[in-house]
C-alpha cells in the first residue's frame, strides 16, 4: 500500500463566524488524482489554499509526505512545501516567454539543465513549438497547458489545480480534461483539484470528495460515489436522480409508491426512508399499474430524457430509449427496477433533487 | 507615454485588426479624433519647434565659453543628480508601494494615502526648509556643536546627497502612485503562483511583481527624470549647478535667449532618447493584467518587520513633510503679523481656481487624446502623442517663452487681419489673457494627465467597446456611458496630479498670468526672490494645505470606490 | 448626469476665459516690474490716490520680462519697465525696448551716473554692495578693499553669494572696468581661494553663515543687512565701506530703476509717473520700503540706513556694468567662481 502524500486531519477554518471548512479529513496516496467537487461557495477553494499554505487554519492539521505543514500556530510558507499549483486564471507571468514561465520554478538548475527540463515538460504538454512565445500570444487551452507545465516542471510532491478548466469552452474542456489526466498519470504525479463540474471530476479523478457547506460529505472512488452515496446530498449532487419517500420494514423491505424493493446489505431501521431512483432505474411498462404524466422531454441522442409526474405529485426522472415518442401530457405506465437500492433514513426536511 | 506602449501591444490583436479594417473601410469616419490629437499635439509641439529653430543661429561663442569652463562640471552634476534622484525615487516609491499595497502592517491604511502628501510640497520650499534646518547656523548643526563642541562634524547642508534627498522626497510620490496602482491591480495571483514555484515573498517580488510593474515604475521614473532635469528652483536654493544653470546663465547672464533655447533643446533630446530606449527595451512583452483579479491576502508582516515597515514609512513622511512643515510653521508664526492680510483670500482663490480649471482642461485634453488613440490606434497618432508628452521636460520659463512667441505671432496675425478686413482693433486675444496661461499649463502638464488617463483607458478591455457598439452606442455616447464611469479613478488621479502641479508651478504662471492674477506660488516667488524666507513660509504653508486637500479627497474617493482599494485603477 | 458635468466644465472654462480679459483703459498705466510687488504696490496706490491714474502691473524676473517685451513688440501693453539692476536696464535699452525721455525734472532729481547717458532709463533707488563682517572675530581695521578680500589673511574666512546673481556680476564688472581682465581674474581667483564654503544662494545666507561662524566676512547688498538688523538690533555683524581712499574707486553701487517702453501707449502719463517717482515724497516711499538709498540727493535716507554712515560711492556710470556684464560672467566662470 502506498503511503499517503497528503493527509488532512480535522481541518477547520472560518472567516469571522462563517465556517468555510468544517472538520475536513482525507488522505491522498501517491500517483492518485483526487478531486474536491462541490457548488461554488462550498469551501473547496479555501481548502486548496490551506493546503498550498496561502491560508492558515483554525484547527486540525495538514500533513504533506509525513511532515506537518499547517496547524494552528504553524504555517510552512508555500514556497517551502514543494507544491505545484495551476490557478483558475493560470496566473502566467506576462513578462516572461513560455519557456521562462516553465523554467521559473527551476532556479537551482544550471542554464543547460533548465533548458533540458523545460523542453521535456513542454514536450509532454505538446507545446514544444511555442517556447519563445509570450502568454498573451497563446490560446486559452495553450495557456492552460503552459500553466500545467510550469507547475509540473519542479516535480512537485503534490499538484493542486483550482478550477483548471472553467475558463475554457465546453468542447475544449472535455478534451483537455482527459489530456491532463494522461499528462499527470504519465508524469507520475499526485494531484488534487477542485471543480464544480462533475463531468470534469469523473473524467480526471481517481477519488472524489463531495463538499457542501464546508463539510466533506464523502471521499471515495467515482464508482462508489455513484452507486453507494453516503448521504442524500451526495446522491443528488453526483449524477441525476430523485429521492422518493418510503417506509422500511423489518428484513430490509422498502415500500414506496413506485414499488417495493428489498435491501440485501445494510440493516435498515424500521421507519420512514428516502429511496434514490436514478433515471436509468425507471422503465416504460405498459402493463404497469403505475401511471405517470410526461411533463418534460429532452432529446439526448441515444436516449430520451423524461420528467414524469405521478398522481401523488411526486416527480421522477427517467431515461428511455431514443425511439420512444411520448409527448408532453401523455400518460404512460412505468416500473422501477433496482439491483441494489440506495436509501437513507428520513431527515427532517426533504431534499430537492438537483443535477 | 512610457506606460502606454506595452499595453497597446497588449490589446487583443484580433480587435486591433478588426478596428483597422473597419476604419479603412469607412474612411473619415473617425477623422475628428485625428484632428483633435493633431491639434493638441501641435499646441505642445509649437514651443518645442520654437526652441529647436533657435539652431538657425547657433551662438557658438557662448557654447565655446561654457564648454571651456563650466559645462563639464554641469554635465557631471546633472548626471549625478538625475541618476541619484531617479534611483532613490524608484527605490523609495517602489518599496513604499510594495509595503502599502501588498503587505499588512500597523498604520498601513493611513500611510497608504499619507505617503502621497509630499506631492503637494514644492521642491523649492522643501529645499529652503531643509537648508533652514541643516545649515551651518541651523538647529541641527547648532545642536551637534552644542553637544560635541564647536569643531564637531555637522551634516553638510549643501552636499550632493542632501540635494538628491530633497528632490527625491518631493518626487518619489509619482513612482509611488503609479507603482502602487500596478501592484494593486495585478499583484496577488502571480505572487502566489511564484510562491508555489519556490519563491520566497521577497524573491517573488523581485522576480515577478517588480518586472510586471515595470512600465508603471518606468513611467513614474520618467516623470521624476523630467522634473529633475527641468528643475531650477530647488537646485538654485542650494546653488548647485546643473544643466539648467547653463540655460539660465545663457539667458539671464548673457542675455541670449537663442543660446538658452539651444541648450534646452539638448535637454529635450536627451529625454526623448531615454524614452525611446526604455520602450525599445521592453519589446513585445506584455505587462497589463486586464482580467479582474481575484481576492488575495496581503502578506502579513511578522514580529520586528511590521515595526520596521512602520518606522520606514513614517521616517519618509517625517523627512518629507513633518520636519519641513515644522520649520515653516516656526517661520510663519514669526512673520504672521507682518505677512497675513486680506489679500490671502484672493491668492488662495486664484490658486485654487487656476488649479481647478487647468486640471479640467488638461484632463479633458488627455481624455480626448487617449480616447482618440483608442478609437484610431496607429503609428502616426502614437508618434504625435509621444512628442506631445515632451513638454514636461522643458524648464518652465523656456517653455513659457517658447509658447509666448507663437502666441504673439498668432495674435498679430489675427489683429492685422481684423484690422485690414473690418477696421477693428481687438488687442491681444491670447497673450496676457487667461487663455494663454491655460494653454501653457496644458502644454506643460499634458504628460502628467495623459499618463494617468491613458493607463486607465488601456485597462478597459476593447471588447467592451465592441459590445457597446453592438448595442447601438456611438462614439460620444460610448465615451459618456462606458468610458467615463470606468475611468473615474484614472481621471481623478490625473486631475489631482495636475491640480497640485499647477498650484506649485511658478515660471509659467509668472510669465503668462493676466494683470492682477496673483497666486500663492507668485507670492512665494515675490518673497523668496529677495531672500525673505521667513515671510514666504506662510504662503508656502497655505499652498501646501491647499494641495493636500485634493490629495486626501482623491485618495479617499479612490479607496472608497474600490472597496479594499483593489479595484481601483488609479494609474 | 455625466453629460451635465461635462457641459458645465466647458461653460466654466469659456466663462473664465471671457471674464478674465479686462479692456484697456485710457487713464491708466501698465508696468512690468522685476521689483517685488510688496515694494511697488504702496507706490502705485499712492500715485493712484493722488492722480486718479490706475496702474496695472505684473511682476517676474528680468529675463522673462525682457523676453516678453521683445516678443510683444509694438503690441505690448506695457508702458514702463522696472528692474532691480542697472545691467538689466542697460540690456533692455540695447535691445531697443526702451525709448529716450527728456525731462528736466528727471535730469535734476537723478545724478548723471545713476541714469542712462541717452536718457532711456533712470535709477530710482540706490543700494551699495559692500562688505559685512563679524563684530566678534573681525576688527574693521583689518578690512580695506574688495580686492584685499583675496589676501592670505582671509583664507577660509570669506563667504560669497553665487556668481549667477546679477549683483555680483555688476560688482565684478566694476572691478573689470577699473583693473582690466587679467588683474580682475586674479582677484576673483584669490576670492575663490579664500572661500570658507561654496558660494551661497543669497545674501541673507551669507550673513547667517557669518553669524553661525562658518566664515568671518562677506559681500552683501546693504538692504539685506538692514532687514536682518531690524529683526535683531543686537546683530553681531557690521557693514564696512571699502575702497574709500583716493583713487580706490569707492563702494560699488547699483540701482533699481525704470524706463519707458518704446511702444508705450501712455507715454506722457508714464513720464509724469517717473517724475513723480523721483520726487521727494515718492523717493522715500520707494527707497525706505526696502531700506535703500534715495537717488535724489535732496531726499534723506531712512534713519536706520543713515545710521550706517556715509561713504564714497563709485562714480563709474552704471551702464558700464551692463556693457561689461558678459565679460564679467565669463571671467568668473574661468576663475571657478560658481
Amino acid at each position: 500500500m502506498n503511503k499517503p502524500v497528503l493527509e488532512l486531519q480535522h481541518v477547520s477554518q472560518s472567516y469571522g463566524t462563517f465556517e468555510v471548512v468544517r472538520d475536513l479529513t482525507l488522505s491522498l496516496v501517491k500517483d492518485q488524482i483526487g478531486c474536491l467537487l462541490g457548488p461554488s461557495g462550498c469551501g473547496k477553494t479555501t481548502m486548496l489554499r490551506i493546503i498550498a499554505g496561502f491560508e492558515s487554519l483554525l484547527s486540525g492539521q495538514v500533513v504533506l509526505n509525513g511532515e506537518v505543514v499547517s496547524r494552528p500556530g504553524r504555517l510552512l510558507p508555500p514556497e517551502k512545501r514543494a507544491i505545484g499549483m495551476v490557478f483558475q486564471d493560470y496566473a502566467l507571468f506576462p513578462h516572461l516567454s513560455v519557456q521562462d514561465n516553465v523554467g521559473f520554478g527551476l532556479p537551482h538548475l544550471s542554464r543547460a539543465e533548465r533548458k533540458g527540463r523545460t523542453g521535456e515538460v513542454l514536450e509532454l504538454v505538446g507545446l514544444s513549438g511555442s517556447r519563445h512565445r509570450f502568454p498573451h500570444e497563446l490560446s486559452g487551452g495553450q495557456q492552460q497547458r503552459v500553466a500545467l507545465a510550469r507547475a509540473l516542471a519542479p516535480r512537485p510532491a503534490l499538484l493542486l489545480m483550482d478550477e483548471p478548466f472553467s475558463n475554457l469552452d465546453v468542447t475544449l474542456r472535455d478534451r483537455l480534461a482527459l489530456e491532463v489526466r494522461q499528462i499527470i498519470k504519465s508524469y507520475g504525479a499526485t494531484a488534487l483539484f477542485v471543480t464544480h463540474n462533475q463531468q470534469e471530476a469523473f473524467a480526471i479523478a481517481d477519488r472524489i470528495g463531495v463538499m457542501h457547506g464546508g463539510q466533506l460529505l464523502q471521499w471515495d472512488s467515482v464508482d462508489n460515489l455513484y452507486r453507494k452515496p453516503a448521504d442524500p446530498q451526495v446522491a443528488c449532487f453526483v449524477g441525476e436522480g430523485t429521492l422518493v419517500s418510503g417506509r422500511a420494514s423489518a428484513g430490509g423491505t422498502i415500500h414506496t409508491e413506485v414499488g417495493t424493493f428489498f435491501d440485501h446489505g445494510d440493516n435498515l431501521d424500521n421507519g420512514p426512508v428516502q429511496l434514490l431512483l436514478r433515471p436509468e432505474n425507471i422503465f416504460p411498462d405498459e402493463s404497469s399499474q403505475l401511471k405517470a404524466h410526461v411533463i418534460q422531454r429532452q432529446f439526448r441522442g441515444a436516449d430520451m430524457f423524461y420528467l414524469l409526474e405521478l398522481p401523488s405529485g411526486q416527480q421522477l426522472q427517467a431515461l428511455f430509449p431514443g425511439t420512444s415518442e411520448w409527448s408532453v401530457g401523455h400518460s404512460i405506465g412505468i416500473s422501477a427496477r433496482l439491483a441494489q437500492p440506495v436509501c437513507f433514513p428520513v431527515v427532517t426536511s426533504p431534499h430537492p433533487a438537483s443535477s | 507615454m512610457a506606460a502606454s506602449e506595452p499595453i497597446i501591444g497588449a490589446m487583443n490583436v484580433k480587435a486591433r485588426l478588426f478596428r483597422a479594417f473597419t476604419s479603412s473601410v469607412r474612411p473619415g469616419r473617425d477623422s475628428g479624433w485625428t484632428l483633435l490629437i493633431a491639434t493638441i499635439s501641435a499646441l505642445v509641439l509649437a514651443p518645442l519647434l520654437v526652441i529647436f529653430t533657435a539652431w538657425r543661429q547657433p551662438v557658438w561663442d557662448i557654447w565655446e565659453h561654457l564648454y571651456a569652463t563650466v559645462l563639464p562640471d554641469l554635465l557631471v552634476n546633472t548626471a549625478m543628480l538625475s541618476v541619484g534622484v531617479c534611483v532613490a525615487s524608484a527605490v523609495l516609491g517602489v518599496s513604499l508601494a510594495w509595503l502599502t499595497a501588498m503587505c499588512e502592517f500597523p498604520g498601513r491604511r493611513v500611510l497608504s494615502w499619507a505617503l502621497l502628501l509630499p506631492l503637494a510640497m514644492p521642491g523649492y520650499v522643501l529645499a529652503v526648509a531643509v537648508l533652514g534646518l541643516l545649515d551651518f547656523g541651523g538647529p541641527v548643526a547648532s545642536l551637534i556643536r552644542g553637544l560635541f563642541g564647536p569643531g564637531a562634524w555637522t551634516p553638510p547642508a549643501r552636499s550632493t546627497p542632501v540635494i538628491i534627498a530633497v528632490l527625491t522626497l518631493t518626487l518619489y510620490p509619482y513612482v509611488y502612485l503609479l507603482t502602487r496602482n500596478a501592484f494593486l491591480t495585478q499583484g496577488q495571483r502571480v505572487l502566489e503562483a511564484a510562491r508555489t514555484l519556490g519563491c520566497s515573498p521577497f524573491r517573488a517580488f523581485y522576480k515577478v511583481i517588480l518586472p510586471m510593474a515595470r512600465p508603471w515604475v518606468a513611467g513614474g521614473v520618467m516623470l521624476v527624470l523630467m522634473e529633475t532635469l527641468a528643475d531650477f528652483g530647488t537646485v538654485s536654493a542650494f546653488n548647485f549647478d546643473t544643466f539648467t544653470t547653463a540655460i539660465y546663465k545663457a539667458w539671464y547672464g548673457f542675455f541670449s535667449l537663442p543660446a538658452a533655447a539651444q541648450l534646452s533643446s539638448c535637454l529635450v533630446t536627451v529625454v526623448f532618447v531615454v524614452v525611446l530606449l526604455e520602450q525599445r527595451l521592453r519589446s513585445r512583452r506584455r505587462y497589463a493584467e486586464s482580467r479582474p483579479i481575484a481576492t488575495g491576502t496581503r502578506l502579513r508582516l511578522e514580529g520586528p518587520w511590521r515595526w520596521l515597515a512602520l518606522a520606514y514609512a513614517c521616517g519618509v513622511l517625517l523627512l518629507a513633510l513633518v520636519l519641513p512643515v515644522g520649520q515653516l510653521m516656526f517661520w510663519a508664526i514669526g512673520s504672521f503679523g507682518e505677512e497675513f492680510n486680506g489679500r490671502y483670500l484672493s491668492l488662495i482663490y486664484h490658486s485654487l481656481r487656476l488649479g481647478l480649471i487647468g486640471a479640467v482642461i488638461v484632463v479633458l485634453a488627455s481624455l480626448g487624446v487617449a480616447y482618440g488613440q483608442r478609437r484610431r490606434p496607429g503609428p502616426g497618432h502614437r508618434a504625435m502623442v509621444r512628442l506631445a508628452n515632451l513638454g514636461y521636460a522643458l524648464p518652465g520659463p523656456v517653455l513659457a517663452v517658447g509658447l509666448f512667441i507663437p502666441m504673439i505671432a498668432l495674435d498679430r496675425y489675427v489683429s492685422t487681419f481684423l484690422q485690414d478686413a473690418f477696421g477693428l482693433e481687438p488687442g491681444a486675444l491670447l497673450t496676457g489673457t487667461g487663455l494663454a496661461m491655460l494653454l501653457a499649463y496644458l502644454v506643460r502638464f499634458l504628460a502628467v494627465g495623459f499618463k494617468a488617463v491613458d493607463g486607465a483607458m488601456h485597462r478597459i478591455p476593447p471588447h467592451l467597446d465592441e459590445a457597446a457598439r453592438l448595442m447601438g452606442h456611438g462614439g460620444f455616447s460610448r465615451l459618456m456611458r462606458l468610458h467615463l464611469p470606468l475611468l473615474r479613478n484614472g481621471l481623478l488621479t490625473a486631475a489631482t496630479l495636475v491640480f497640485v502641479d499647477i498650484m506649485k508651478e511658478m515660471p509659467i504662471t509668472l510669465m503668462t498670468r493676466p494683470f492682477g492674477v496673483d497666486t500663492l506660488a507668485v507670492k512665494i516667488f515675490e518673497l523668496t526672490s529677495e531672500g525673505e524666507w521667513e515671510r514666504a513660509a506662510l504662503p508656502a504653508l497655505t499652498l501646501l494645505a491647499a494641495g493636500v486637500l485634493p490629495i486626501v479627497l482623491f485618495m479617499r474617493a479612490g479607496e472608497g470606490a474600490g472597496g479594499s482599494g483593489r479595484r481601483s485603477e488609479k494609474g | 448626469m455625466k453629460q451635465f458635468i461635462f457641459v458645465t466644465h466647458f461653460l466654466l472654462v469659456a466663462a473664465f476665459v471671457g471674464v478674465w480679459q479686462t479692456p484697456a483703459d485710457a487713464n491708466e498705466l501698465v508696468v512690468y516690474s522685476a521689483r517685488n510687488e510688496h515694494l511697488i504696490q504702496p507706490l502705485f496706490d499712492a500715485y493712484t490716490e493722488q492722480t486718479g491714474t490706475n496702474i496695472r502691473f505684473i511682476t517676474d524676473k528680468e529675463g522673462p520680462l525682457l523676453a516678453r517685451l521683445k516678443a510683444e513688440g509694438a503690441s505690448t501693453p506695457a508702458d514702463i519697465l522696472i528692474t532691480v539692476d542697472a545691467g538689466n536696464l542697460w540690456h533692455a535699452a540695447e535691445e531697443g525696448i526702451l525709448q529716450p525721455v527728456f525731462s528736466q525734472t528727471l535730469q535734476r532729481n537723478i545724478p548723471a551716473n545713476l541714469r542712462d547717458e541717452k536718457n532711456r532709463w533712470f535709477g530710482l533707488s540706490l543700494r551699495a554692495r559692500t562688505l559685512v563682517y563679524s563684530t566678534e572675530r573681525v576688527r574693521p581695521e583689518q578690512l580695506s578693499t574688495y580686492e584685499a578680500l583675496g589676501d592670505a589673511a582671509w583664507k577660509g574666512r570669506l563667504l560669497l553669494r553665487t556668481s549667477k546673481k546679477v549683483y555680483n556680476q555688476s560688482l565684478v564688472a566694476m572691478l573689470l572696468a577699473a583693473h582690466g581682465e587679467a588683474v580682475t581674474e586674479n582677484i576673483v581667483r584669490s576670492w575663490v581661494g579664500n572661500l570658507a564654503a561654496a558660494p551661497l544662494a543669497n545674501d541673507t545666507q551669507v550673513m547667517e553663515a557669518i553669524l553661525a561662524g562658518q566664515g568671518d566676512v562677506g559681500i552683501v547688498n546693504t538692504y539685506y543687512f538692514g532687514r536682518l538688523q531690524q529683526k535683531n538690533p543686537n546683530l553681531k555683524l557690521a557693514l564696512y565701506w571699502p575702497n574709500q581712499g583716493t583713487g580706490a574707486g569707492g563702494v560699488h553701487v547699483n540701482v533699481s530703476g525704470a524706463g519707458i517702453t518704446r511702444h508705450a501707449k501712455h507715454r506722457a502719463e508714464a513720464i509724469r509717473f517717473l517724475e513723480w517717482l523721483s520726487s521727494e515724497k515718492a523717493q522715500n516711499l520707494f527707497a525706505d520700503g526696502n531700506l535703500e538709498y534715495p537717488v535724489n540727493p535732496q531726499v534723506k535716507a531712512h534713519p536706520d540706513v543713515a545710521a550706517w554712515g556715509t561713504f564714497h560711492a563709485s562714480d563709474l556710470p552704471l551702464s558700464r556694468a551692463g556693457e561689461l556684464q558678459k565679460r564679467a560672467i565669463k571671467l568668473m566662470d574661468r576663475a571657478g567662481y560658481r
